[in-house]
């Protein structure tokens, strides 16, 4: 039972990101110097392909990371939670902007993994360019069955058992392979944590990566620019975030709640 | 340049620096505390909560027999030859009167006491560390003396090197670089260093693989100030991790010391390797000697029950709810889940319930849960844990040599005139280990009698 699961990685938010712009000469978003670390879906994602194998040792997991050099460390990380294989699909160069790209672009990453996968897995967002189209669009453009905002996959005779919630109800899907599902997350599939042995071996460890063939995606949208578009003025009375030294915001918001006390006060 | 003066002038803005700026104020002297973090609160309000003091009247309450004598004797016993016995009594000598000052000053203590590292009897008296900065920074502002300047750093320590004596600071502040005079003197309070790695690296090389936690501002400002006047440093050998820190999970800026009730500290190769009864500096040191510089906490069902959810080090439940734990039915299969040779674990487990039965552990002579408190128990009772565990610096717990009162002492054993120091800057008080408490307690303690100190020499 082969489960591809596919990463996308975003920049860690604890940092702060200082610009905001393209790499000169590349349609990349600039973002050298910038930790990775998995969003909450991977992480979901990676753990639901873990449960997998938890319960069904036959069951051999691939995890794959797109990017380039810059996530070799993240790759690292995802390794130190022993996928039978890791690897990073490089994309030096090749920009998510465009979904019809990116669906291509993940297809290969597939096919490098395995070449017939039973299950393919990935978040419900894929990174920080994905409008949420992309697991449909894939499994779409690869003829696999989809189920999307599953929290949780099983197997049972021989079919995916997906479940998702539905408003008040919970659902299950039962896709034959080959299916792919997107994993929102949930306190279920919180991933776990690596043992402190597995993360100094894969620091030590080779990072395996593949190479697309050059112009094997083409591409129909380019990036010419990135830049912070400031918000819209917003009318009297929308929110307003207080800042400054804590005391002083501590006063103002007790003043303001004076104000709106003796203005309601008949 | 602009130019401040006061009575007395803290460099720091912690739990240590404002004990000192209350001490001081409602002594009736004008203090200024320079912060130079946007926010106070420092290490100070990242830490456990936990305060040693011995012979509360919650002790009591609680039938606990407990004393300064005791207190002094269990921290003479960790700290070895290497802790200052002038200190330890100072520390012993005014830490009821802290305790009854506190709560004077309306701080609300959680109503369980344990007994943790380096303990004979339950003396942790545990708080939320934040709201009592908060509250002692607040109590400060009510008596009108207390100037607080934030995002203020201190840069170097004016010194009359005629008189040998310190005068001052030139600080950095929002506007620029200012001149502030002390008149009765500075008072250090400005934290260690875990996070100036150049410093770890110079006293620490043994760190290199543990985890390090700390106020951001905790860089050694205030080490290197009065280094560069002169000062003597105590206990700079004796840096060590404290053991129980999680070391994947970011989440948790604590450690988790579930051997304290009875868990026992195995390796990768699933042996133990340590008297788990020890202070968690010492279990830190041997932790960071096994493979991978890791260990797990192996415990059954009612040793994690057996918890306090209101003292973070002990606080099982919340970090099982969180999947910090690693669970099974069986030894065999939480061994699997930890990648640890089965049968190594549940020989190890059998030895040790074998030494419990017969009261004498042969290997490494556990005695009790924690230091000379608590009868071992058997790990027996499904299910089983493992919580990862490796060291952590939390405090440095090493610096400035003091007198009894505060002083600053230079490398001839002289006063530094108007220098004083409180908190993690101080070096000499822990020793070779170091108790639960002990840390947030000297800084309360300390700075106070740093406060008297200063308006005694003033008044002399």
């Amino acid at each position: 039972m082969q489960v591809v699961v596919l990463l996308a990685g975003v920049v860690d938010p604890k940092w702060r990101l200082d610009r905001l712009g393209l790499r000169p000469g590349t349609e990349l978003a600039d973002e050298s110097g910038l930790p990775r670390r998995l969003s909450p879906f991977d992480e979901a994602a990676l753990e639901t392909a873990l449960k997998l194998r938890d319960a069904d040792p036959a069951v051999r997991v691939t995890a794959v990371l797109p990017g380039d050099v810059g996530s070799d460390a993240l790759l690292r990380g995802v390794a130190a939670f022993r996928p039978d294989r890791a690897f990073r699909f490089d994309t030096s160069g090749l920009a998510p902007w465009d979904p019809r790209a990116a669906v291509r672009l993940l297809g290969l990453a597939v096919g490098a993994a395995c070449g017939c996968p039973d299950l393919v897995l990935m978040g419900r967002e894929f990174g920080d360019c994905d409008d949420g189209v992309l697991p449909a669009a894939l499994a779409e453009a690869q003829g696999w069955r989809f189920c999307g905002l599953a929290h949780a996959v099983a197997i049972a005779d021989g079919r995916f058992v997906a479940h998702r919630i539905r408003g008040p109800r919970e659902e299950l899907l039962r896709l034959p392979p080959p299916a792919l599902v997107s994993i929102t997350n949930d306190r279920g599939n919180r991933l776990r944590h690596p043992l402190m042995k597995n993360v100094m071996l894969a620091k030590r460890g080779p990072v395996e990566v593949v190479t697309p063939q050059a112009g094997a995606i083409p591409r129909a949208v380019v990036a010419r620019s990135l830049a912070v578009v400031p918000p819209p003025q917003r009318g009297a009375g929308a929110c307003r975030i207080l800042s400054g030294p804590v005391d002083a915001q501590v006063a103002e918001l007790a003043a303001y709640l004076r104000a709106r006390r003796q203005a309601a006060a008949p | 340049m602009e130019s401040m003066e006061a009575d007395i002038l803290i460099v720091g803005g912690g739990a240590a620096g404002f004990a000192c700026a209350l001490e001081a104020a409602e002594r009736g002297a004008t203090v200024l505390v320079l912060e130079k973090q946007p926010e106070t609160g420092g290490s100070s309000a990242m830490s456990g909560g936990c305060l040693a003091f011995a012979g509360t009247e919650m002790q009591r309450e609680q039938g606990i027999e407990d004393s300064a004598e005791l207190l002094a004797n269990d921290l003479k016993q960790l700290g070895g030859t290497d802790a200052d016995p002038a200190l330890i009594a100072a520390f012993a000598t005014h830490q009821l009167e802290t305790y009854d000052w506190l709560k004077a000053h309306g701080q609300v203590f959680s109503p369980a006491l344990e007994a943790s590292s380096g303990q004979s009897v339950p003396r942790v008296h545990t708080v939320d560390p934040a709201d009592m900065v908060r509250l002692l920074a607040a109590r400060c502002r009510t008596t009108g003396k207390v100037t607080l300047l934030v995002e203020t750093a201190a840069r170097r320590l004016q010194h009359d090197p005629a008189a040998h004596r310190v005068t001052g600071v030139l600080a950095e502040g929002r506007d620029g670089p200012i001149d502030i005079r002390a008149r009765n003197g500075v008072v250090l309070a400005s934290g260690g260093f875990s996070r100036n790695p150049d410093l770890v690296r110079q006293f620490a090389p043994d760190c290199e693989h543990a985890v390090f936690v700390g106020g951001a501002g905790n860089v050694g400002d205030g080490l290197r100030m009065a280094w560069a006047l002169g000062a003597d440093l105590r206990d700079m050998a004796q840096i060590k991790g404290t053991f129980g820190k999680h070391p994947t999970d970011e989440l948790n800026n604590h450690s988790c010391l579930c051997v304290y009730k009875g868990a026992i500290a195995v390796n990768q190769d699933g042996r133990r390797f340590v008297d788990e009864s020890l202070s968690y500096k010492l279990l830190g040191a041997a932790c960071l000697r096994q493979p991978y510089g890791a260990a797990f906490q192996i415990l059954d069902e009612p040793i994690l029950r057996s918890g306090d959810n209101e003292v973070r080090i002990l606080d099982f439940e919340r970090r099982l709810e969180e999947g910090l734990f690693i669970q099974a039915d069986t030894l065999e299969g939480l061994a699997r889940q930890i990648e640890v040779p089965e049968e190594m674990l549940t020989k190890t487990v059998a030895d040790y319930n074998a030494y419990v039965d017969s009261g004498e552990d042969r290997e490494f002579g556990r005695k009790h849960l924690v230091h000379n408190h608590g009868a071992l128990r058997r790990i027996e009772t499904a299910p089983f844990y493992a919580y990862p565990s490796t060291a952590a610096v939390y405090g440095t717990y090493c610096g400035l040599r003091v007198d009894p009162a505060m002083h600053v002492i230079d490398v001839f054993g002289e006063r530094i005139e108007g220098l004083l120091a409180a908190g993690e800057v101080v070096g000499g008080f822990h020793g070779n280990a170091y108790m639960t408490g002990s840390a947030l307690g000297k800084a309360l303690v300390f700075g106070r009698i740093a406060a008297r100190t200063a308006l005694g020499a003033a008044a002399g």
